[in-house]
């Protein structure tokens, strides 16, 4: 498996990676921050936890999960990116053939798609680090142009948002990633995994909440959203990760049965 | 054994004669394997399904250590699909076989020997050759040494840092070959190496699989140019519609099919040369100005130096009764035409 995620990781150097999913999520980090803290209004504060509003106020944002809360809005958004990667990670091994001779170097497929899993974790991890670096250095800038204490950003409290909110967001990519794994794993295709994919997970699911209440604490999307939110109005967070977690798990259990007892006919 | 006519007949004339010979040796040395001592692939009723379509059906293989072994057969015939199972991309639906003695079911107990090129190279097009070679090496647990060194031993050495994505056909072949063999492996399987390549990289291509042959693994190579399968490999695997319709050192395959061709200088003698040739026990037939003679079952040909014996004995005839003769050859039995004859009967030869 340590193989299987070394080699992965040898591709993963490639610039469409780094330059293009990297950068993407780089980019939604900074954009998500200074939107939450140009639009931020003057209203009466309120928690983060259990609103469903991207927009927040300057007495919430100067709270002390204000440094991450651009973050955190990204997150979920984030995940959506981490989908095409993990997706495109297994459906182009198809589409380029490169998945017959993964299989002939590593016969042991389980440790294969674990070694890519583990590999993207990893990749994912240290983009999102950077992420969060990158939002909270714009925070702290645009903090101080509107006028917004930081002083409870660096309590301990503060500290604790930072990194609770990161292993969140790593969570959120994780169960993304998942699901986008055995997507890629199902389909074998780019288009038809993307096509499903995100129809699913973008309109789909919301368009189904319009006509059903309990939508956002069954729908994979939704679920997966409100774990980056820290909960919603219809779930909270220990429910919604609760559901997650199975249906990641339930992910991980179709995409590896498949991938281990499917021809390779490309 | 090989006939006097297989270590007479070179399959080409432009081969040197002691490569011929060694795979005539080799061929024979196949030959007597036939009983089989441990081969390195074995197959037993090997079939795959896909729905109703049966594409291998009950295929028994053997291909013995140490030859170059061609897998041939018609488009369809099942000869990637069989690869594959071989190499564990796809599972039998019934039937199975051994690779090293390792069952099928099982590749991780084989696969770690074996390298393989199946169908067009594939690789991360904007990964350079060297960096692509890099990532199998790490998959495949084999040292990161051993890139340069497989880089060179195709050819590529120049142009390893280049994207992948910037090299030709060929040199894509032959870096699909350069990952094949990071693994120093004991049994190489190239799938239709010679795909899509222009007649400079079809013999470029011949020659690196010649000159890997010679480095010690078993070579199994599909291919559906048979002249190039005819003068690299000694060992046969023909295949049709899933089925094997022969099996053999490809000297037996060839065996007793050569052509003697004579004509004379006025074309009015030629039936008193057939009359003379009909005195050594051989039928001729007349065609296009000439006589043919199959040189099947002529048991003069049996014995070491037959042919030229024969030749001699002709020609020095036809100088006695007053016939010039401008033509004494012999073709070479050719693997096309045998091929096609296999095809177009199976089972006249599916028992071999």
């Amino acid at each position: 498996m340590i193989r299987s995620m070394y080699a992965e990781l040898l591709k993963l150097r490639r610039p469409a990676i780094i330059y293009g999913a990297a950068g993407a999520m780089l980019g939604f980090a900074l954009l998500a921050t200074v939107l939450t803290f140009v639009t931020a209004t003057t209203a009466a504060a309120a928690s983060f936890v259990g609103g469903d509003s991207l927009t927040s106020t300057v007495g919430q944002l100067g709270q002390s999960g204000g440094l991450t809360r651009g973050f955190t809005i990204a997150a979920g958004f984030i995940g959506l990116l981490v989908f095409v990667l993990f997706t495109t990670s297994i459906t182009s091994e198809y589409g380029l053939g490169t998945i017959r001779v993964l299989l002939l170097k590593q016969p042991c497929r389980a440790r294969l798609l674990a070694g890519k899993l583990l590999a993207l974790l990893a990749c994912v991890a240290a983009v999102l680090l950077a992420a969060e670096l990158l939002s909270g250095a714009a925070a702290i800038i645009l903090a101080h142009t509107r006028g917004i204490p930081t002083a409870s950003w660096f309590t301990a409290e503060g500290l604790r948002h930072v990194a609770g909110d990161y292993i969140n967001a790593l969570l959120v990519a994780g169960l993304f990633g998942t699901v986008g794994m055995t997507v890629g794993v199902l389909t074998r295709s780019t288009p038809l995994a993307l096509g499903i994919g995100l129809a699913w997970l973008a309109p789909l699911e919301h368009l189904i909440q319009l006509s059903w209440s309990g939508a956002g604490s069954w729908l994979p999307g939704l679920v997966f959203d409100a774990v980056a939110a820290g909960g919603t109005t219809s779930t909270t967070y220990l429910r919604a990760l609760i559901t997650a977690l199975a249906y990641a798990a339930l992910a991980l259990a179709v995409g590896t049965a498949s991938f281990l007892r499917r021809d390779v006919s490309v | 054994m090989t006939s006097p006519i297989d270590a007479v007949n070179s399959p080409a004339a432009s081969e040197p004669a002691d490569l011929d010979q060694k795979k005539v040796e080799k061929g024979a040395a196949a030959a007597s394997a036939v009983g089989l001592v441990d081969p390195v692939v074995e197959t037993r009723g090997l079939t795959k399904r896909y729905g109703s379509r049966t594409v291998v059906d009950a295929l028994d293989m053997q291909i013995p250590a140490g030859v170059v072994a061609g897998f041939i057969g018609p488009n369809g015939a099942g000869k990637t699909t069989t690869l594959r199972m071989l190499l564990g991309l796809v599972r039998p639906s019934a039937g199975g076989g051994l690779v090293f003695g390792r069952p099928l079911h099982a590749p991780a107990g084989y696969l770690p020997r074996v390298g393989a090129l199946i169908e067009s190279p594939a690789f991360y097009p904007e990964l350079s050759g060297e960096r692509n070679l890099a990532v199998q090496a790490a998959l495949g647990g084999h040292t990161m040494t051993r890139v340069p060194v497989v880089l060179e031993r195709v050819g590529l050495a120049d142009r390893g840092g280049d994207p992948y994505r910037t090299y030709s056909l060929g040199m894509k072949q032959r870096l699909g070959i350069a990952g094949a063999l990071l693994g120093d492996p004991t049994l190489l399987i190239l799938d239709e190496p010679t795909n899509g390549l222009d007649p400079a990289g079809i013999r470029d291509m011949r020659s690196l699989v010649r000159s890997l042959a010679e480095d010690g693994p078993t070579v199994l190579v599909s291919s559906h140019l048979l002249v190039e399968v005819q003068q690299v490999c000694d060992w046969l695997v023909v295949i049709e519609q899933g089925r094997r319709v022969f099996q053999g050192p490809t000297a037996r395959l060839l065996a007793g099919h050569d052509e003697l061709t004579l004509a004379c200088e006025d074309p009015a003698d030629l039936s008193r040369l057939q009359a003379l040739v009909a005195r050594f026990g051989l039928t001729a037939t007349v065609g296009a100005g000439r006589l043919h003679v199959a040189l099947a079952d002529v048991p003069a040909l049996d014995t070491s130096g037959g042919l030229t014996r024969l030749l001699g004995e002709i020609n020095r005839a036809a100088m006695a009764e007053q016939l010039t003769l401008v033509e004494l050859s012999v073709a070479r039995a050719s693997l096309e035409n045998r091929y096609l004859a296999l095809i177009a009967e199976p089972t006249t030869e599916g028992a071999r």
